[in-house]
């Protein structure tokens, strides 16, 4: 005998299920809006204002473990620094295979947009 | 903005220290400062100063957004050790209690074992293997636990109730810190001389005897009558130190109390210098009246030492200093602490690399 298993989310569960798959949505997404901006050295604070003006909003607490992380899988430097009236920043940059992974990811990236907006399309998704 | 060097307290220290307490130490001291850099920023934009008194609930607004102490410490990878943030205070807790009932029931069954007249020898090795075999079997069993605990209930254990940043504790400084293991070992050895002196008072006084003296004899009955004075002293050191332990950390109040006991002990030995003449040979009378002499006066300076230390917590001999500055990024705990030690480098190199 078969049955067929069918869970309808809850008023109050949708924004949280929301949530999650956009979060979901924007991982990858923010590691190369990341990369993108770390051609030349910034610090984390600099790198958040830099993405929000220009529409990308990304939270400290996701910001910078993903700075240490891309650092430690070899795509970013960093370096402490003394800024103005003694304040150490840690700075930022592109690591030459970050560079690589950079350029490479930004072709990949041109590709699944070009195939989702044509799938979107079709699927009634986006106008 | 004030130096890194003076800040201390207020809730941007208080969070960071949270933060750090569920950091593994290898890479507390590095999240921790850039941690301080990233809000520093942040209360720079918005005109904020942590220090001040009108901008604490703003402060507080601002560490609410960037999440719980233990949601940040998770999501710079304390989640990838085998006990996650939220359990860490807790296991370290646990642990450090579980220690010490070891020790207690350890030095109970030697208390036992020497009223039923043990030979002190046996017991004494008797009682430091199993104190070994204690420990290792306690550490290993609140790890466990602590592990499974961890992997099976660390989302329910996690409070569901609104955070307010203004509950968080205190930071340990530095100087508040304990020496775990140190504190344990003075614990025990504490604990097994109270004993000695009290159950088996006789092989203190084994002092070689030649040509007939009976001088151990004459020297223990000398100083028997002071060895409740003495023990009252040391059972108020030792309890001191067990509350120490499962505390985990210095307070003001404690300090006072070591600095009391401290005082206590010097009155002691003093009463016992006062009590001389020790012996008939004059020779002997007057090495032993030496000795005492010196103990009296090693604790007094450890009295003033202790008085000093809670006058002044933060002084450091300028050797110290330079220690202090090395050891930083082992202990990383101190957000105080690692904002001096990079001062200090950056002063001396203009600039350098963060590890």
């Amino acid at each position: 005998m078969h049955g067929i298993v069918c869970r309808m989310v809850t008023q109050e569960e949708y924004p949280a299920l929301l949530e999650n798959l956009g979060l979901e949505l924007r991982r990858g997404a923010l590691i190369l809006a990341v990369l993108s901006q770390l051609g030349r050295k910034q610090y984390g604070y600099s790198l958040k204002q830099q993405l929000a003006a220009k529409g990308l909003e990304i939270p400290e607490g996701t910001l910078y473990p993903l700075l240490r992380r891309l650092e430690s899988q070899g795509l970013l430097d960093s370096e402490w620094e003394l800024a103005d009236e003694a304040r150490p920043r840690r700075y930022y940059k592109l690591s030459v295979q970050g560079q690589q992974v950079l350029k490479d990811l930004s072709k990949e990236w041109q590709d699944i947009s070009k195939a989702l907006n044509a799938l979107l399309k079709k699927s009634g998704g986006t106008k | 903005m004030k130096s890194y060097a003076t800040q201390r307290g207020n809730l941007i220290d208080r969070y960071i220290a949270e933060v750090g307490r569920r950091l593994p130490q290898k890479q507390r001291a590095d999240v921790q400062l850039e941690l301080r850099s990233a809000l520093q920023d942040a209360l720079d934009e918005r005109g904020l100063d942590a220090d001040k008194k009108k901008d604490e609930a703003k402060v507080a607004a601002l560490l609410k957004k960037w999440g719980k102490p233990s949601t940040v410490a998770e999501s710079f990878g304390a989640r990838n050790f085998l006990i996650g943030p939220e359990l860490m205070p807790y296991y370290w807790l646990v642990l450090r209690f579980a220690i010490f009932i070891g020790i207690l029931v350890q030095l109970v069954l030697m208390a036992v074992a020497a009223f039923n007249q043990a030979d002190f020898e046996v017991l004494v090795r008797g009682t430091v293997s199993n104190l070994i075999d204690g420990a290792l079997t306690s550490f290993a069993m609140v790890t466990l636990v602590f592990a499974v605990l961890d992997k099976t209930m660390a989302g329910e254990l996690r409070p569901q109730k609104e955070w307010d940043p203004r509950t968080l504790p205190e930071p340990t400084v530095a100087h508040d810190r304990i020496d775990t293991v140190g504190t344990l070992i003075e614990i025990f050895i504490s604990g097994a001389f109270i004993l000695a002196v009290n159950l088996a008072p006789g092989w203190l006084a084994a002092a070689p005897q030649s040509e007939g003296w009976d001088l151990a004899g004459a020297l223990f009955a000398k100083f028997a009558p002071f060895i409740p004075w003495l023990t009252a002293v040391w059972v108020g050191q030792l309890a001191l130190k067990v509350y120490l332990l499962v505390r985990g950390r210095w307070e003001r109040w404690m300090r006072g109390i070591e600095f009391v006991l401290a005082v206590a002990g010097v009155v002691v030995l003093a009463a016992i210098y006062k009590s001389a003449p020790f012996s008939d040979v004059a020779m002997v009378d007057s090495i032993v009246k030496f000795s005492i002499g010196i103990a009296v006066i090693i604790a007094s300076i450890d009295a003033a030492v202790k008085l000093f230390r809670i006058l002044r917590p933060d002084w450091r001999f300028p050797w110290q200093e330079k220690q202090f500055e090395q050891a930083v990024e082992d202990l990383g705990q101190d957000a105080e602490a690692i904002g001096k030690a990079l001062e200090a480098r950056f002063k001396k190199a203009g600039r350098g690399r963060g590890r």
